[in-house]
Formats: structure tokens, C-alpha cells, sequence
């Protein structure tokens, strides 16, 4: 099905494929460029100049876009999540603007936060085997500014525009369960294991894919 | 009988609006290339307004042709495919004395496109002629897919935008009918007379006073396919043509089309033309051959089905 122009993401509307170098970008925008310029061959005599002005526009946007590492990793983290062919890849390596956690400090990355929003008994315990000077006190708690898996979860579900009551329906739980799951906050002590199921679950719901890609933060790293 | 009689039998049509776009030399070139690919080819010169794909292909002998076979002179299409030099390629001449075959009537032309259909072949080429008569353009839709042939020229590229335009109207229209979608018509006339209207615009305007209307004539826009071959390309702007006419296309037209390839231009073309000999022929280390093979390969391998090594022998 040919997508019409304002449902076109930028990748699409600069005819790119995922993860284009800067080069690949840049060329595809002159190609654009070229192709819309009022006197460009191929759209000699089929754009007014109100069509042509709107797409030269969206396509400088497109390339501001897509140029900037930055602006093009958040861009990436809304829009590509819900490419089909992006699904079985390990989005949360590639597409979240939280990347920088994993270059974080033994302790504060991003998996240490999932295990001390879901088992801080076991970090604690960490803390105590860990301490430098034995002293028995515990490491400085999980500072608030800190990134946490289920808030990540959380932004996903906006960003797609859904309600808690729509993903609960559509995950099988309650509305309560994913409002816990995202504050990571439970009401009563549950199994680690059973946490990280509906986690996960709760992932997959949302077209992430947990378990795929190297260094996948909910597969190989939960039990060591 | 060979293992291809069994599988979906393509039809390929070469069309475009402006004459001198190369579209009789491309369907030489490609008859003789996909002859090659994938042997016992018929090539049906449907210029039903001047002929010459034999001279082409180099067929100086006179013989059977189009025009004897609607003149009801010959019962079957089949039997007016005659041999060429080249293995497993056969011609089915247009007619250069039957004047009336520019106006084929509704009759015929439903014959002339059963007959084609039925065509006992590996594949089928179609050339047709110049402009958007509905003749051409029912020809043109008759093919899986047809072929767009554009030259790095603002009335070659019009002149294909309203060839373009004129075929998926041509859609449009049935599937309105189809569907009862009424009042279609007279819209679709009134956005015709706008200088820069686009498909888009005009399934925006459909969408606007029916929802459902407009998906349904989406849905048969996208149906449509068509593949462009830019020809006579001389420098780096015109290698980059082809992929902006499919971005327009694609994006204002809503019409599903890839880029088939680009021909650069060619002087030798000309010369062969004029000793009678066929261009892939006479130049087959040429750019310009190499490209018109990369087509065939294209074409043939959107009919999967037999590997290519499976392919059967040409038919010396």
C-alpha cells in the first residue's frame, strides 16, 4: 500500500532505509531537494507551488532531523518502535535517547536501576558485599533523576497515544497492574521472576522485543 | 512445451506519451534480451498507428500480421507470430496498411486482448504507440506490469505524467463503476481541467465527500502497477531521474512504480537503425545493451518460479 505523503515518517520521505550513514542521509536530501525544486524535471508541471512549498519544507525538516545525532535519536526512540520491519530488533539499544545509562558508572546503569526498582533487597545486599570500607552502610540510594525501566515503558505507552486502560486490555491485566509496573511500585512483594514476566509481557504489548539484540537488558543480564 | 507454459504467464507493455522516447527500441532490446532469459518470447507490435518494430528486430520479409487477424482474415493471433533470427522470439507485425486499426472498436479490441492473453508463450511484449488513446491505454493495462518509457525532457516527462494520469483514470473509472461510487466521473472531469492536478488531490477531494469511496479508490490506484525506464541518459542529473520521477509518482500519484532502469544514450543506436540491424545485436558490449539486460533479468525474476539455472535453452 503506497503511503500517503503526511502519514510518511521521515525515513520514508526521503526514501531511506533504517539506519542510514550521514552520508546516505545527505545524499538522499539533495536527491529530494533536486527532485522538488521548482526547476527540477520530474516535477515539472505536477506541483503547485503551495504542494511543492510543503513538501520542500517537511524535507528540510526531515534532514535537520535526521542530521542531528541527537534530535535523530529521539526521533527514532517515537517513531521507529512501530516500523514493522523494526520489530525483532533490539530497540532499546537503538532507538531510546537513554543510551548514555550504559556508559554510567558500575551501579547506576541501567540494569542496576531495573534491579533496584524490582529487587532492592538484592541490591542492598550487593551494596553491603561491595563496600569499600566494610563499614556495613549502604551505597548511596537510586538517585531520583534516575532513569527506570518502567517509566521508559510508560513514555512508550504516551507516545503511541494509549491509555493504561487500552494496554491492560490488550496485554491481559489490569489497569492497576500496568500502573504498577510503571511506578514500580507493588503492592505487595512478588516473586522476581513473575515481575519480570509481566514486564516483558508488558513490552511486547507495546511492540518492543525485551529479549532481542546483544546486551538486552531483560534477558541475559537479570540473573547474574 | 517448456516448464515455464506452467507457471503465470507475463505480459509486459511498453508505453509512454511522447514519440521518440525509445519505446520501439526498448521493446526490441528487450525482446531479444528476455528471449535470451527465458526463451520462446512473443513480441505483438501494438503501434496501431505506425509500426516498426520489425525493422527493429530486422525482419525485412513481409508476412502476416495484426491487421489480418482483426480483419478476421486469420481466426487466431497465434497464427500470425512469425519467426524471427533471433532463438525463441516470435513477431506479431503491426499492420502498416489497415488504417482503421487506430480506431480499433470495443469489440475488437476485447478480442485482440483475449487473443493476447491466450497467447501460448513465456512471456509477452506489447509495443504500443504514441499518445493516450484508450486503446493504447487498455493495452497498456492489460500488461503485469506495464512499462513507462521517459527521456530527460520536460515533454517527455509531461507528456508520461499524463500518460500516467490518463491509465489510472482509466482504473478508476472501472472501479467506480464497479462499486456505484456515483458522481466519480464528473469529478474526476472537473479536476482534469486543474493544470497541475494530481491523483493525490483528486482522491482527496473523492475522500472528502465519501470516506469509503476514497478508500476503495485508493485501494485500486495502488493496484496499478508500472515500471519506468529512463532512456537516452546523458549525464549524472539524468541517472538521477528515474528515481525522482518514482519518488513524484509514488508520493502525488499514489501509483505503485519502481524504477526498472536507465539507458544512457547511445549514438550507435542510431546507426544500427540504419543498417536494418538490431541494436543489442550490433553493440552487445555497449552500456547501453548491458542496461536493456539488467531490465530483461528484472523483469524475468518478477515471474519466480524456475531458478536460473533452470532456465530452458534457448531454441537454436
Amino acid at each position: 500500500m503506497i503511503k500517503k505523503i503526511e502519514e510518511m515518517d521521515f525515513y520514508e520521505l526521503l526514501n531511506l532505509q533504517l539506519d542510514p550513514s550521514p552520508r546516505e542521509i545527505e545524499n538522499a536530501y539533495l536527491l529530494a531537494i533536486a527532485t522538488y525544486h521548482r526547476d527540477g524535471l520530474a516535477s515539472y508541471g505536477v506541483l503547485g507551488d503551495a504542494e511543492r512549498g510543503d513538501i520542500l519544507d517537511r524535507i528540510e525538516e526531515a534532514f535537520q532531523t535526521l542530521h542531528d545525532p541527537l534530535r535523530k535519536r529521539e526521533y527514532d526512540a517515537i517513531v521507529l518502535p512501530g516500523r514493522p520491519e523494526y520489530r525483532g530488533r533490539a530497540h532499546f539499544r537503538r532507538t531510546t535517547s537513554r543510551l548514555e545509562i550504559e556508559d554510567a558508572a558500575e551501579g547506576e546503569k541501567l540494569w542496576d536501576r531495573i534491579k533496584a526498582a524490582v529487587l532492592p533487597s538484592r541490591l542492598r545486599q550487593g551494596a553491603h558485599r561491595d563496600g569499600e570500607d566494610g563499614d556495613g552502610q549502604d551505597k548511596p540510594g537510586i538517585p531520583e533523576s534516575f532513569f527506570y525501566y518502567g517509566d521508559y515503558l510508560r513514555k512508550v505507552r504516551e507516545k503511541r497515544g494509549l491509555t493504561r486502560d487500552d494496554v491492560a486490555a490488550r496485554c491481559g491485566f489490569s489497569p492497576v497492574k500496568i500502573e504498577s509496573l510503571e511506578e514500580e511500585k507493588f503492592p505487595s512483594p512478588l516473586p522476581e521472576k513473575e515481575i519480570l514476566q509481566d514486564l516483558r509481557r508488558y513490552a511486547r504489548c507495546l511492540g518492543l522485543d525485551p529479549e532481542n539484540g546483544r546486551g538486552s537488558p531483560l534477558s541475559d543480564r537479570f540473573d547474574e | 512445451m517448456s516448464e515455464y507454459s506452467k507457471l503465470p504467464k507475463p505480459i509486459w507493455a511498453i508505453g509512454g506519451g511522447k514519440g521518440g522516447t525509445g519505446k520501439t527500441f526498448l521493446s526490441a532490446g528487450l525482446a531479444i534480451a528476455l528471449s535470451l532469459e527465458r526463451g520462446d518470447i512473443v513480441a505483438v507490435d501494438a503501434d496501431l498507428g505506425g509500426p516498426n518494430l520489425h525493422t527493429l528486430l530486422g525482419v525485412r520479409e513481409n508476412g502476416r500480421d495484426l491487421g489480418d487477424f482483426v480483419r478476421n482474415e486469420v481466426s487466431r493471433l497465434e497464427d500470425v507470430a512469425l519467426p524471427t533470427s533471433f532463438a525463441g522470439l516470435r513477431l506479431i507485425r503491426g499492420s502498416e496498411n489497415t488504417l482503421f486499426l487506430a480506431n480499433l472498436n470495443h469489440y475488437r479490441k476485447l478480442k485482440l486482448i483475449r487473443q493476447i492473453k491466450g497467447l501460448s508463450a513465456n512471456g509477452i511484449l506489447i509495443d504500443l504507440g504514441t499518445g493516450s488513446a484508450f486503446n493504447t491505454l487498455d493495452l497498456f493495462l492489460t500488461a503485469s506490469p506495464g512499462i513507462l518509457v521517459v527521456t530527460p525532457e520536460p515533454t517527455a516527462v509531461e507528456n508520461a505524467y499524463l500518460f500516467l494520469k490518463s491509465c489510472a483514470l482509466r482504473v478508476l473509472k472501472a472501479y467506480a463503476r464497479h462499486f456505484g461510487i456515483n458522481g466519480f466521473e464528473g469529478k474526476a472531469d472537473e479536476w482534469l481541467e486543474s493544470p497541475s492536478a494530481t491523483l493525490k488531490s483528486l482522491l482527496e477531494i473523492v475522500s472528502a465527500g465519501d470516506g469509503s469511496a476514497g478508500q476503495v479508490l485508493t485501494a485500486a490506484l495502488n493496484s496499478f502497477k508500472v515500471r519506468l525506464a529512463v532512456n537516452k541518459a546523458r549525464d549524472k542529473r539524468d541517472y538521477h531521474l528515474g528515481r525522482s520521477i518514482v519518488d513524484v509518482v509514488r508520493k502525488y500519484f499514489l501509483i505503485d512504480m519502481d524504477l526498472l532502469g536507465t539507458i544512457p544514450y547511445d549514438e550507435r543506436v542510431h546507426w544500427s537503425l540504419k543498417r536494418f540491424s538490431p541494436f543489442m545485436l550490433d553493440c552487445p558490449e555497449s552500456e547501453a545493451a548491458g542496461a536493456i539486460r539488467s531490465m530483461a533479468e528484472r523483469l524475468s525474476r518478477d515471474f519466480p518460479g524456475v531458478s536460473a539455472e533452470e532456465l530452458p535453452a534457448p531454441r537454436i
